[in-house]
């Protein structure tokens, strides 16, 4: 036996593929087929939603609600909240509760909870453009866009773990589901506002504030990232759409009227925070 | 092409040797196979789906060794040894390895 | 948002550090496996080359652990979903049996020859599972120190034999 040394001059142990175009080919056709399984299962949830009593929702979810002590500012909040409630087709009692952050925030849970924090607050300087946001919120739950949230996150987490049966794979989806919660969640902000005005136009008879509301959101506003993933469309997207429903309906623009007491001195004597707050405007 | 897994091909002499070549890969099955495995983990019994996988696999690398032999001039591979490796889940990783030598 | 930029970022990242580095190892291995490639190997346990006399018999191993870049386990990831071979996978192992047969092999440039080499798979952690995606390899095997029978030698040592067959006879 003769030992011959030669070594062999390809490869035959590696797959010729291209590794870019896999990753493009397959990521594409799968995120579409999660986009598409993902809006038909949304479609589901909005329809399981509007089947489900709001009576019902509230007797699961009321219980849950902590009884903060009430401070002067949530009595305040709470008192506008329940007159701007009356132009709402809203049946159980909204309970606003005044979160003392700087978060720029304000959001709805289910069970008729409100949060408003201080970070929004300080920013309002009239009584019409807080209440703009009340009503914002009051839209939320009227329209029901709390649950949807919940429903679509759930629905959502239970497909990326089925589909793959991998904890690594939901990473890989994450970007295309957020891109689809992202555009569902800018429709039903547009929505809000539009429902919004309404309300402000049925309590004062006219919708004065409204604007005033993003013009001063939009001054401290300095976030650079683009909007169709974000849950908040732009400001002045927002903005535009408010202007256009404004003339549709021929909304009558007066002067505002001036804070309750109590809120303003919380606006003058918190307003150097601001710019601690974060740019996440609801 | 002759392989064994003994030292010698029986019946013959082996005039030279090449030394070591070796085959690999790394397959999976879709998707809809591993929800099938899933499910009939619960109950037991053979898994079609992958017992194919490890034979494609098995095949796939066997081929690739033989072609390496072949391109260094051996006729046989003797003394072929089989090895698993485990980096992805739900993918069948062999290996085979032997001595590539030319019999007569 | 954050999340999407993160694993661009990773999968960019990925990208152009596992295509380099491996493109970096593939060159060292060819280069390294031309230096060593007289080297007698078999996995056979018969002597490859007869010996006229042994120095020294040694156990040597040579190992390595290799891990995958964020790029491959995403595309790799992908192709489990539909099926077929798993190239990113493929290249790591290739890269690792040869690394692991190349430091074995560098371990005696001396010898004459390493026989019954043997190539495992050391699991350090359970990388099937949550683990980190690698792939460790351990190749081992018999180097043999000492003189080869040259084919005079040979000639001489079976000339002896037959005559000592004869003698005995």
């Amino acid at each position: 036996m003769a030992y011959q040394p030669r070594l062999p001059k390809t490869n035959v142990n590696v797959s010729r593929q291209r590794p870019l175009a896999d990753l493009l080919l397959i990521g594409s056709a799968l995120t579409l087929l999660l986009l598409l399984l993902y809006w038909l299962l949304g479609l589901a949830v909005d329809k399981a939603i509007s089947q489900l009593d709001p009576k019902l929702e509230y007797q699961w979810f009321g219980q849950w609600q902590q009884h903060s002590a009430s401070s002067p500012v949530q009595q305040q909040l709470q008192q506008l909240s329940d007159q701007l409630q009356q132009c709402t087709a809203l049946a159980y009692p909204v309970r606003v509760s005044y979160l003392d952050q700087p978060l720029v925030n304000a959001g709805v849970l289910p069970g008729g909870s409100m949060l408003v924090y201080r970070g929004l607050l300080t920013q309002l300087h009239t009584e019409n453009a807080l209440a703009f946001l009340l009503a914002h919120e009051l839209a939320h739950l009227e329209q029901r866009d709390h649950l949807r949230g919940l429903g679509r996150g759930l629905v959502l987490a239970v497909l990326s773990a089925t589909l793959t049966g991998n904890a690594n794979a939901g990473q890989i989806f994450l970007p295309a589901t957020e891109l689809g919660m992202a555009r569902h969640s800018q429709q039903r902000e547009l929505a809000a506002d539009a429902r919004a005005l309404a309300i402000l136009h049925c309590h004062y008879g006219h919708i004065g504030g409204a604007e005033r509301f993003f013009q001063t959101l939009a001054a401290s506003d300095n976030s650079q990232l683009p909007d169709w993933f974000a849950s908040h469309p732009a400001l002045q997207k927002r903005l535009t759409a408010l202007q256009s429903e404004q003339q549709r309906h021929g909304y009558p623009v007066q002067a505002e009227q001036p804070l309750p007491e109590v809120l303003q001195q919380l606006t003058t004597a918190k307003s150097i925070r601001i710019e601690y707050a974060s740019p996440d405007a609801r | 092409m002759y392989m064994t897994n003994i030292e010698t091909v029986p019946g013959k002499t082996i005039i030279d040797c090449y030394g070591v070549v070796s085959g690999s890969t790394v397959r999976a099955k879709h998707v809809g196979r591993d929800i099938m495995a899933g499910i009939k983990n619960v109950f037991g019994g053979e898994l079609r789906g992958y017992t194919e996988l490890l034979n494609e696999s098995r095949d796939e690398a066997i081929k690739r060794m033989q072609a390496q032999a072949a391109e260094l001039g051996a006729n046989a591979i003797i003394n072929v040894r089989f090895s698993t490796s485990s980096i992805a889940a739900g993918a069948a990783e062999i290996y085979v390895y032997g001595t590539a030598v030319r019999v007569g | 948002m954050l999340p999407l930029l993160t694993f661009l970022t990773l999968l960019l990242l990925g990208y152009l550090s596992g295509q380099w580095l491996e493109r970096r190892h593939y060159r060292s291995i060819i280069e390294r496996e031309q230096q060593l490639q007289n080297l007698p190997h078999s996995n056979s346990r018969d002597l490859l080359l007869p010996m006229q006399d042994i120095t020294r018999v040694e156990l040597l191993a040579g190992s390595v652990v290799i891990s995958i870049d964020y790029f491959k386990r995403v595309v790799a990831i992908l192709r489990s979903l539909v099926g077929g071979p798993v190239a990113s996978y493929e290249t790591l192992i290739d890269r690792a049996r040869r690394e692991a047969i190349l430091r074995l092999k560098q371990q005696c440039p001396d010898a004459c020859q390493l026989i019954n080499i043997r190539i495992e798979t050391s699991a350090i952690h359970n990388a099937a599972g949550n683990g980190i995606g690698s792939v460790e390899l351990l190749a081992y095997g018999t180097a043999i120190y000492g003189r080869v029978q040259t084919a005079t030698t040979a000639a001489t040592a079976s000339v002896l034999a037959a005559s000592l067959q004869s003698i005995t006879h």
